[in-house]
C-alpha cells in the first residue's frame, strides 16, 4: 500500500527526474495485448527499451489501478512477463525510471540503490528541518514500566504529556542523570501521577517516565516525523515544494558514489544546492512557528 | 489585470537559454517556421520529463524562499472537543490539499496566535480546561497540524489564511500550468529552469549554471516575505558553501 504524500509527487516522478539528470533511460511505454497462463501475464508492449528482468515498473500508470510490479522476463523487444494483482487494459502505460545503464552486468546507478538515497535525502532533510509532526494521544507504557516505545515513526518527541482523567497534562524533559543528582533512589519512588519524561541511557526509540504507575499509563506525544523507505508509489510527508530540496541531497548522492559516473563537482554542487534548500526551509519552519508572524501579505 | 502566464508561455525562453528547438507546431501553423527545418524540439531535453519539471522546480523554490503565494479567507469547520488539526489531506473539514502552512485563523475577528510551548508554560493544565465557544488561540505545529486552545463544545467555523503550493497537480506536467507568481519573477524563473538543465553537462556548463542560480537566490531575497521580517543576513550563509563546481586552474 502507498503511503499518501502531503502533496501530488511520488518517489516514482523524483527517481523519473533523477533519471533524467543521470543520463538513464526510462521506462515508458504501453500495453498492446494481456494474456496470462499459470497467475503469470504476459504483456505485449510498444517496446520494451529499458526494461529488464528484475526491474521494478509502475504498471497502469496514471490510473486508479496502478501498481508496482517486478519484470520476469523481457521475451523480446515488444513482450514482457510480470506478475499482476490488479487488473489492466490494454492502453494502459508503464513508466518507471529503472536505471538500465549497464544492466544486468556493471550497473551505473540501481533502482533499489536510488530509492535508498532518496529515503536517506528525506531524512537527512527532516532533521535538518523538522517540518512534518505527529500527535498520537494513546501511546502506553506498561504498569510498574519505567519506559515504553515511542511511535515508530517518531524521530523526536517534542512534547509528551500524561493522559489524565480530565485531559493530557504536560511533562517536563529531564534526564537520567539529574534524576540521579536530585534523589538517587528515584527509581524506587512510589508509583504516582507521572511528572517528568527522559530518554538517555535507555533502548533506541524508547522513553522512560519518574515516577511510575500502576496501572497502564497512557500518553499524548506530540512527535517529528521520519520518512520510512520509500516504494516507488509512495508520496512525501511533506508538501511538493520542498521536494526539490530533497532531489539536489539524493543527486549529491548519485554523484559521490564510486564508479564510472562520479563527479565530484557536481556532488558538491547539488550538496550545496541542498544546503540553501534546507536554510530557506529552515526559515519557513522558523516563521510558521513564530507567534509574532502572520506572514501575511 | 494580465492575463496568466503558463509554462508553455515561458517555453521559448527557457529553450532558447539552452539553444534548443520548440516543439512541433509551436505557437504557429504547423508547416515549418523555420527554414533549416520544422522544429522538432527540444531535442537533448526531453520537454515533459526535464523542461516543464525544472520550470515547476523555480516555480517551487521561488515560492519556497518567497512565501507569496497564499490562499486566504479559507472557510474551515473545526470539530468539537478536538486539539489538533491535520493541515495535510484534511480536506473534509475544508482545508485544501497543497497547503503548506497556517498563517491566520479568524471567528470572525483575528484570533492570537501562540505556541505549544507557550501554552504549556503559561498554562499547563490548557488541554484540561472545558471546551467552550470561543477560541482563545491557536497554535501551528509544523507544516502538519494546528491547534486551539480550548476546545469547541460544537463545530465552529473558523477562517483561515496559508501558504499554499503553486502547483497542485499529479505529473506529468503538460505546461497549461499557470505561474502563480508576479510578473517579475517570470524571467528569473526561466533562468532557473534553463540552468538547471544544463547542470547536467558538468564541468564549465554546470559553473555558469551555478552562477545564473545565485542570481536567482539573489532575487528571491529581494523578492521574499520573509526576508522583510527576518535578518537581512539569512539568505547570505547557507549559500557560501556554494563555492565553484569542478574548480579549475587558471593559467
Amino acid at each position: 500500500m502507498a503511503i499518501a504524500g502531503a502533496g501530488y509527487l511520488t518517489a516514482l516522478d523524483v527517481l523519473c527526474d533523477l533519471s533524467y539528470q543521470l543520463f538513464e533511460p526510462i521506462a515508458n511505454t504501453v500495453i498492446t495485448s494481456i494474456s496470462s497462463s499459470g497467475g503469470e501475464f504476459t504483456l505485449g508492449v510498444i517496446s520494451s527499451a529499458s526494461l529488464y528482468a528484475g526491474a521494478l515498473i509502475a504498471v497502469g500508470y496514471g490510473t486508479a489501478q496502478v501498481e508496482i510490479t517486478t519484470v520476469d522476463l523481457v521475451v523480446n523487444s515488444t513482450t514482457i512477463k510480470v506478475g499482476l494483482v490488479n487488473a489492466h487494459n490494454v492502453g494502459d502505460k508503464i513508466f518507471a525510471p529503472t536505471f538500465p545503464v549497464q544492466q544486468p552486468t556493471d550497473p551505473l546507478w540501481t533502482q533499489a540503490e536510488m530509492l535508498a538515497y532518496l529515503s536517506s535525502a528525506c531524512n537527512d532533510f527532516l532533521t535538518d528541518v523538522p517540518l512534518v509532526y505527529g500527535v498520537n494521544p494513546a501511546v502506553n507504557i506498561q504498569p510498574t514500566q519505567q519506559n515504553g516505545l515511542l511511535p515508530s515513526d517518531c524521530m523526536e518527541p517534542m512534547r509528551v504529556a500524561f493522559q489524565m482523567p480530565v485531559g493530557p497534562y504536560p511533562m517536563r524533559e529531564t534526564s537520567q542523570a539529574n534524576l540521579d543528582a536530585y534523589d538517587y533512589r528515584w527509581q524506587s519512588a512510589q508509583p504516582g501521577a507521572p511528572q517528568v519524561y527522559f530518554r538517555d541511557k535507555m533502548p533506541l526509540q524508547n522513553f522512560g517516565i519518574w515516577p511510575r504507575v500502576n496501572n497502564t499509563a497512557v500518553f499524548e506525544i506530540v512527535y517529528s516525523r521520519r520518512q520510512g523507505p520509500m516504494q516507488l508509489l509512495d508520496g512525501f510527508l511533506f508538501p511538493d515544494m520542498f521536494v526539490p530540496v530533497v532531489k539536489y541531497r539524493t543527486l549529491s548522492f548519485a554523484y559521490s558514489k564510486d564508479g564510472e559516473a562520479r563527479n565530484p563537482g557536481l556532488a558538491k554542487y547539488f550538496a550545496a544546492r541542498y544546503e540553501f534548500g534546507a536554510k530557506v526551509a529552515g526559515m519557513i519552519l522558523a516563521a510558521v512557528n513564530d507567534p509574532n508572524l502572520e506572514m501575511a501579505q | 489585470m494580465a492575463t496568466p502566464v503558463t509554462l508553455y508561455d515561458l517555453l521559448p525562453d527557457v529553450l532558447s537559454r539552452i539553444e534548443e528547438d520548440l516543439p512541433p507546431a509551436f505557437n504557429s501553423p504547423p508547416t515549418p517556421p523555420n527554414p533549416d527545418g520544422a522544429p522538432d524540439g527540444p531535442i537533448f531535453w526531453n520537454l515533459m520529463g526535464e523542461v516543464y519539471v525544472q520550470m515547476v522546480d523555480a516555480i517551487f523554490e521561488a515560492a519556497m524562499a518567497t512565501g507569496l503565494v497564499q490562499l486566504s479567507n479559507v472557510q474551515v469547520t473545526l470539530a468539537a472537543n478536538t486539539t489538533y488539526f491535520a493541515l495535510q489531506n484534511n480536506t473534509s473539514i475544508g482545508i485544501p490539499k497543497g497547503v503548506i502552512a497556517a498563517m491566520r485563523m479568524r471567528a470572525p475577528f483575528s484570533i492570537r496566535k501562540t505556541t505549544l510551548k507557550a501554552l504549556d508554560d503559561y498554562q499547563p493544565a490548557w488541554q484540561q480546561t472545558t471546551p467552550g465557544s470561543q477560541i482563545i488561540s491557536w497554535f501551528p505545529l509544523g507544516l502538519s497540524y494546528f491547534g486551539i486552545y480550548p476546545q469547541q463544545a460544537a463545530d465552529s467555523q473558523v477562517v483561515m489564511d496559508f501558504i499554499y503550493s503553486p502547483i497542485n497537480q499529479t505529473r506529468p506536467y503538460d505546461g497549461t500550468q499557470v505561474v502563480p507568481l508576479q510578473q517579475e519573477f517570470n524571467d528569473i524563473l526561466t533562468q532557473y529552469a534553463a540552468a538547471m538543465l544544463r547542470s547536467k553537462e558538468g564541468g564549465a556548463e554546470a559553473e555558469e549554471a551555478d552562477v545564473v542560480f545565485q542570481a536567482f537566490a539573489t532575487r528571491m531575497k529581494k523578492l521574499s516575505a520573509f526576508q522583510m521580517r527576518m535578518d537581512s543576513l539569512d539568505y547570505s550563509p547557507a549559500f557560501g558553501a556554494a563555492a565553484r563546481v569542478n574548480p579549475r586552474e587558471v593559467v
